[in-house]
C-alpha cells in the first residue's frame, strides 16, 4: 500500500487512472492549487461568509418564526436554477482546465466561456427575483430573515461578478499563449476561487431556502 | 461543434477517465440539488429533513472539494481545514434548528 501512495504521489495528477484518483487521498503537502495567494484569498472570503452564516444563525435563534416562514416567500426556482448553473459553471471549469492539460486550448477557452456564460445567467436571474420580491413587497427591511438573504446573496453575488473577471482573464491568457498544457496555474488560481464562490452557495441555498 | 465534441471525447476523456468520474459527479450534484429544491417545496419541517439537507450540503461540498479542487492531491493543511468548515456549519445548522434557545440566551443583548 505504501508502495503504490509512493509511486502515485511521485507521477503527475494528469497521469493518475480514474481508478486511483477516486480512492483515499493522496496528499502531495508541496501541492498547492493555483498558488499559495489564491488560499489566502479563499480563507479569507469563506471567513466573510462565516460571519454571515454566524448572523444567520443568531438571528434563527432569536426569531424561529420568521425563518420558519421566510423561505416560504422566496422563489424557490430561482435559487435552484441558480444552483444548478453554479455547479455546472465549476464542472465547466475543471473541463477547460482538463482539456488544456490535453493541450487543447481551444476547447479549454470554449468551456471556459461556458463557466462565464453560467456566471452571466446566475446575475441575470439573481437580478430577476430581486425584481420578483420587490413586487411582492419583499424588501431589506421587511423582517430579520429578508435582511440576511439580501445581504448574505448580494455579496455572493457581486463574488460572481469579479469571479467571472478572474475566469475571462484567464481567457485571454490561454488566447495570448501565456498558458499553455504545461504552464497554467493562474487558471487554476481562478477555478479555485470560482469553485469557493460555488461552495458558499452550497450552504447559503439550503440555508436561506429549503431549510425551516 | 462536431470537431470540439469529438476532440473532447479523444483528448479530453480517453486518456484520463476521470473525465468521465468528473462527469458523474455533476450529474449527482445536479440529482442532490434538484432533491434540495423538491424538499423546499413539498416537506415539512421534521429533524430527518434537516438530517438530509444538511448531509446533502456535507456530500456536495466534498465533492467539489475533493474533486473539482483537487485537494485530495494537494496539501492536507488546506484539505482539511476546507472540509472542516463544510461539516462545521451544517453541523451548526442542525444544532440550532435542533435547539435554538442555549445560542439566543447566549447573544441575547440584556446579558451585556
Amino acid at each position: 500500500m505504501n508502495t503504490q501512495t509512493t509511486s502515485l504521489a511521485s507521477i503527475p495528477l494528469d497521469d493518475v487512472p480514474a481508478e486511483d484518483n477516486q480512492s483515499q487521498p493522496t496528499f502531495d503537502p508541496k501541492r498547492i492549487p493555483g498558488n499559495p495567494a489564491i488560499w489566502v484569498g479563499i480563507f479569507s472570503e469563506l471567513s466573510e461568509f462565516a460571519i454571515f452564516f454566524v448572523i444567520y444563525f443568531i438571528a434563527r435563534a432569536h426569531y424561529p418564526e420568521e425563518f420558519l416562514n421566510g423561505p416560504l416567500e422566496l422563489h424557490t426556482t430561482a435559487g435552484t436554477v441558480n444552483t444548478l448553473v453554479l455547479i455546472s459553471s465549476s464542472y465547466f471549469a475543471v473541463k477547460g482546465i482538463f482539456a488544456l492539460r490535453n493541450n487543447n486550448p481551444l476547447a479549454a477557452m470554449r468551456w471556459l466561456w461556458m463557466t462565464v456564460g453560467c456566471g452571466l445567467i446566475y446575475l441575470a436571474v439573481k437580478y430577476w427575483e430581486y425584481q420578483w420580491n420587490m413586487d411582492r413587497g419583499i424588501e431589506t427591511n421587511t423582517n430579520n430573515f429578508f435582511a440576511i438573504y439580501y445581504y448574505t446573496t448580494f455579496n455572493h453575488m457581486l463574488h460572481v461578478g469579479w469571479g467571472s473577471g478572474g475566469i475571462i482573464w484567464s481567457i485571454f491568457q490561454i488566447k495570448s499563449g501565456a498558458f499553455d498544457a504545461n504552464n497554467h496555474t493562474g487558471l487554476i488560481a481562478a477555478a479555485c476561487y470560482w469553485h469557493m464562490i460555488d461552495l458558499a452557495w452550497i450552504l447559503i441555498f439550503p440555508l436561506l431556502y429549503v431549510l425551516r | 461543434m462536431n470537431t470540439e465534441t469529438n476532440t473532447n471525447t479523444s483528448k479530453d476523456s480517453q486518456p484520463y477517465l476521470s473525465t468521465k468520474h468528473l462527469d458523474r459527479l455533476w450529474c449527482v450534484m445536479i440529482g442532490i440539488t434538484l432533491l434540495n429544491a423538491f424538499i423546499a417545496e413539498k416537506a415539512e419541517p421534521s429533524v430527518m429533513i434537516t438530517l438530509l439537507i444538511c448531509g446533502m450540503i456535507v456530500i456536495k461540498a466534498r465533492l467539489v472539494i475533493d474533486y473539482f479542487m483537487e485537494l485530495k492531491e494537494a496539501s492536507p493543511i488546506i484539505y482539511y481545514l476546507m472540509n472542516a468548515y463544510f461539516y462545521l456549519f451544517p453541523l451548526i445548522a442542525l444544532l440550532v434548528w435542533l435547539n435554538p434557545e442555549p445560542l439566543a440566551e447566549l447573544t441575547r443583548l440584556s446579558r451585556f
